[in-house]
């Protein structure tokens, strides 16, 4: 069924949303803004007006069946313009863009691993910066001192960055309560200075950090050809081909981390954070799992940690410190506790914001001169803005900007779920972990 | 042994500072079991109120100290009425959020408002280099003694305060069952708010006593935090007496008795005084695992 009422409020939401994609990678690629902030601000107003136009309405636009033709149709394109965002991006962007994208995509996996932590499990963690710090330093300290080619060294992180994860998580997670979070910030500000002990600092590199030597970095290889590099100049190759291997790792990790989530343990870890005390009696044994969650969320950071090695070369330890979990935390936020998308878009939105607010001052978003206003660039009060953020997403917007964008389709545009066959839930409920004849016998 | 005692007293003092620190978290965690991520901030924002005031303005050290202090306590009872008190306790994620926007905003605009450069803060304690007294040739510097001598006063004063007080009472009352306090008609939202102001007036004692041992700077309290949540960790996170040994305890494991083991013990030649951020990690981790209830604190029992 698909029944489509005043087609002028979603031809409005969607010419909205047009307008903004093209101001946003305008804005990207402009150095003066002209008029296209305006237009920005135009499609934010013109896709709030739809929203709020179908909600006094008091019914969504479109209503369609899951499943349905109509659905399927709209899911496909949906996907389809996804697809032609990811393949254009690094071709329309300069390469300094396409190095952002780069860095939002190191984010988005290790903030991956903190969403599994704080989204699925409800606890909180401030310390995957230093997990992502040993995914860095392993992947430097491997290549250059043991000749290890840079995708080997994935073999050891990834089990080594588990153990660790293992052994913060075993002590602070027994307990209910902020004990995590304590933990972890003490690990945050721990984790620099442990590496530049004597004797861990030859390898590390000490204050100064350690560089991938440049006839060992990652180069722009055979699929020169066919990722159409020929004829564009160094850096844009250069950061083209690394947003290619990086887009295979980070779409792999949200493959990964969306089978966890659907799987028998990722529900049981929702539900423990659902209710505690109910997943126990259900037989989910708390300890466990929360610990086993925590020591793959660090695996995760600690992949982000290598994609960091991949993209710049190098590794220093005071770039893994408390503020990069902060900066995990606040990425996290913004794109939205509990989804997955929220991962990427976040990222996306924390480090365009951190690079505006330190290129950026008051004065040149409009030419207006405000005196009161008035900030140099680079100024330290530009940081306030990170702090101010933090806040106004607790208060206006616990969900990030992911549930905002899902209440707006939802006002918009309906989707009538299937009702699920016998079989299905039949087998749904073998598979849970409720159900467990073992559980049963034990008590 | 003089040396040593000398370095017992340099330990004591900064095991002080790290209790004062750490009854102001305890103070929070007692009434909310949250922990506040700003208190670094707002100790490190009264001791630049405490340097306007005094070395700006002219107002005698003690003074200007004490005046800091009162100013980031009406700060927190804003920012407690303003943005903690909306969110439910047990909720964490958004107060943690806060608490560290807080943080963020605080020293951003410390550093835009003071200067990035480390500045120098005197002690309010005599601290010429004669003014120390000899024991069995320690030198104990009146600037160190002072110190613990504040950490005393103020322990008994948050004593005083809880115990003989009607907020006081109230307080203890609000952290022992919000609902049952509620019930009997304690204004539970007005408790809060003064166990925020009160800890951040400990804050602000204690960062205008750490500044002159570390120079002032928009970062100066972060360490020093980070050994509270120890030194509390330690003593037990709903205790105040726990927080004051923790940090005495703290306090003499970095100062005496690492460079001991460094000089004594081989092989722990590498133990230099950077590292004690470390011991502070580690030493969480250790009593999370044996005792997290901590020295002193109640054993909360869960019912799952």
């Amino acid at each position: 069924m698909i029944k489509l009422q005043r087609p002028w409020i979603l031809g409005l939401g969607a010419a909205s949303l047009v307008a903004l994609g093209l101001s946003i990678i305008h804005l990207l690629n402009k150095e003066k803004a002209g008029f296209w902030p305006f237009l920005a601000i135009l499609a934010i107003a013109g896709l709030a007006g739809a929203t709020l136009t179908a909600q006094r309405a008091g019914e969504p636009v479109l209503i369609v069946n899951e499943g349905s033709r109509a659905h399927r149709t709209w899911q496909t394109a949906g996907w389809g313009i996804f697809a032609f965002f990811v393949v254009a991006t690094p071709y329309l962007l300069d390469s300094f863009r396409v190095q952002q994208v780069n860095k939002s995509m190191y984010f988005a996996v290790a903030v991956l691993g903190v969403n599994l932590i704080i989204g699925y499990s409800g606890l909180i963690s401030l310390g995957h910066g230093a997990f992502m710090g040993v995914g860095a330093f392993l992947s430097v300290i491997l290549v250059e001192d043991y000749g290890f080619k840079l995708w080997q060294t994935l073999f050891v992180i990834i089990p080594l960055a588990f153990v660790i994860g293992l052994i913060v998580g075993i002590p602070a997670l027994r307990i209910k309560g902020l004990y995590l979070a304590l933990v972890t910030f003490a690990l945050s500000y721990a984790f620099p200075t442990l590496l530049k002990i004597e004797g861990i600092d030859k390898r590390t590199g000490g204050d100064l950090g350690r560089n991938i030597s440049l006839d060992k970095q990652v180069q722009p290889g055979r699929l020169k050809g066919l990722l159409g590099l020929n004829g564009l100049d160094a850096p844009a190759q250069e950061q083209i081909y690394k947003y290619w291997l990086m887009a295979l790792v980070t779409g792999i990790s949200f493959l990964l981390v969306r089978n966890i989530i659907k799987s028998r343990a990722g529900r049981a870890v929702i539900a423990i954070k659902e209710n505690q005390i109910g997943a126990a009696v259900s037989g989910v044994p708390l300890t466990t799992y929360k610990v086993i969650t925590f020591g793959i969320s660090a695996v995760f950071a600690s992949v982000g940690g290598w994609l960091y090695a991949l993209l710049f070369s190098e590794a220093n330890p005071n770039t893994f410190g408390p503020l990069l979990a902060i900066s995990l935390l606040l990425a996290l936020v913004l794109g939205g506790v509990y989804t997955l998308q929220g991962a990427l878009v976040g990222s996306l939105l924390y480090v365009f914001l951190d690079d505006l607010r330190t290129r950026v001052t008051l004065t040149s978003v409009a030419g207006w001169r405000p005196s009161f206003f008035q900030i140099a660039e680079g100024s330290p009060l530009t940081q306030a803005v990170l702090g101010l953020v933090l806040i106004l997403i607790a208060f206006f917007a616990p969900g990030g900007v992911v549930f905002i964008a899902r209440k707006v389709r939802a006002s918009l545009i309906r989707v009538i779920p299937t009702i699920p066959t016998a079989d299905v839930v039949a087998s749904a409920a073998v598979d849970s972990p409720m159900s467990e004849p073992e559980v049963a016998t034990t008590h | 042994m003089s040396l040593f005692l000398q370095r017992m007293i340099e330990g004591l003092s900064n095991g002080a500072m790290y209790g004062v620190v750490a009854v102001a978290l305890v103070i929070i965690f007692k009434a909310t079991t949250l922990i506040n991520f700003a208190q670094g901030g707002l100790a490190m924002f009264g001791a630049y109120m405490a340097n306007v005031f005094a070395i700006e303005q002219g107002l005698p050290l003690i003074v200007g100290i004490l005046l800091g202090a009162a100013v980031m306590a009406v700060v927190a009872s804003g920012i407690e009425r303003v943005l903690v008190r909306p969110f439910d306790p047990a909720n964490h994620l958004p107060v943690v959020l806060i608490t560290f926007g807080i943080a963020y905003i605080l020293q951003a605009v410390a550093a835009w408002k003071f200067g990035t450069e480390f500045k120098s803060f005197p002690s309010p304690f005599p601290s010429g280099p004669n003014d120390h007294i000899e024991i069995a040739g320690a030198r104990l510097r009146y600037e160190r003694l002072g110190v613990v001598l504040v950490l005393m006063i103020m322990v008994g004063l948050v004593h005083l305060i809880l115990n003989k007080t009607k907020i006081g009472l109230a307080f203890r009352a609000v952290s022992s069952n919000t609902e049952s306090a509620k019930l009997v008609g304690v204004k539970t939202g007005r408790t809060l708010n003064f166990g925020w102001a009160l800890a951040a007036m400990f804050g602000g004692v204690a960062g205008g006593l750490v500044a002159h041992f570390t120079q002032l700077d928009s970062g100066f309290m972060d360490k020093i935090l980070i050994f509270s949540f120890a030194a509390a960790t330690l003593g037990g996170l709903d205790s105040i007496n726990g927080a004051v040994i923790g940090g005495l305890i703290i306090g003499l494991v970095e100062s005496p008795v690492q460079p001991m083991v460094r000089d004594y013990v081989p092989g722990f030649h590498f133990l230099t005084s950077d590292l004690a951020l470390l011991v502070a990690f580690l030493l969480i981790l250790a009593v999370l695992l044996v005792k997290p209830a901590g020295l002193f604190g109640t054993t909360r029992v869960e019912r799952v």
